[in-house]
């Protein structure tokens, strides 16, 4: 019993050990089974943000696109604050300042910032895709406890019933 | 005697339960470090493949200040070595609580053990 449950621990503290799951009992598979789901959230969670990130950079590319020759001293609004906007006449077409992360922005050519959005939406779509696969390994895992756990449910309940027959047969004396 | 054991018990469960609870913060910091560090990663790489002429900005409150790109580059290497360093002392440290928490798991099974033996006789 307790090779069990420190199998199950080891499982829970994330490291790869191969345990045969059909070997514990229904308890620890209970705690596998809510370790997975809480995974899987956290995993689809994950894989949403990614969807959004990209969709984000998309946008992006969008406004970049709509920096035509035409637009150039069209009136743009500039937002000072989220509810104030000043008039304003965009005079660069030409450059763009790109978020880079960590508070730092450069400034690049309409083509190269296109092209940086273009990179970043391929790695945030890679890691979607492994993210995907972590995914449908796990729901795989998942299914296959599910099975065991069900299977160990119905073998408890035979168990119970086989222990009340007896159980009755040894209070009403014997049957021949 | 077993009213002592019982304390010993309760004092070692506390102490257990504190400990674990130090490691999951420090799993969570160890976490964030991680993410900082990818981030700062990226700007590293943007940093090396831009060319000197192009201009760089530094979010400062509600301000874009420029920069010189050597300057901003510098900055952001040191900020990747000290990243490195937190997260390298955080595994160490998580190391460390690991092994106090198990034994601590072990006394107190011990412990456990003890306190059965006592109540049987």
């Amino acid at each position: 019993m307790s090779s069990a449950s420190t199998a199950a621990a080891n499982a829970n503290n994330g490291k790869n050990q191969t345990i045969n799951l059909e070997d514990l009992p229904l308890t620890q598979l209970q705690k596998i089974k809510a370790q997975l789901e809480e995974e899987l959230n956290g995993l689809t969670g994950a894989f949403s943000q990614m969807k959004q990130a990209q969709a984000a950079f998309r946008e992006c590319k969008g406004c970049i696109d709509a920096l035509t020759p035409e637009s150039l001293d069209k009136t743009i609004m500039i937002p000072l604050t989220n509810s104030l906007y000043v008039p304003g006449k965009l005079s660069n077409i030409e450059n763009v300042v790109v978020d880079v992360g960590t508070g730092y922005y450069v400034e690049k050519s309409k083509d190269d910032a296109i092209s940086y959005y273009d990179a970043k939406i391929e790695y945030v779509q890679n890691n979607a895709k492994t993210i995907q696969d972590t995914v449908e390994q796990k729901q795989a895992s998942y299914r296959g406890l599910l099975e065991i756990m069900q299977y160990k449910l119905t073998q408890q309940q035979q168990q119970q019933k086989q222990q009340q027959g007896a159980g009755k047969q040894a209070a009403t004396g014997s049957r021949a | 005697m077993s009213a002592e054991q019982r304390k010993a018990l309760e004092a070692q469960t506390m102490a257990l339960q504190s400990v674990q609870s130090e490691i999951a913060t420090l799993v969570g910091n160890r976490q964030k470090l991680e993410s900082q560090l990818q981030e700062n990663e990226l700007v590293d790489k943007e940093f090396k493949i831009l060319d000197d002429s192009a201009r760089v900005y530094k979010m400062i409150g509600p301000v874009l200040v420029l920069q010189e790109k050597a300057e901003a580059g510098a900055n952001v290497e040191k900020r990747l070595e000290f990243i490195r360093d937190e997260i390298s002392r955080a595994d160490q440290r998580i190391e460390q609580l690991t092994k106090d928490q198990e034994k601590k798991s072990v006394e107190i099974f011990k412990l456990q053990m003890e306190l059965q033996g006592v109540n049987k006789a």
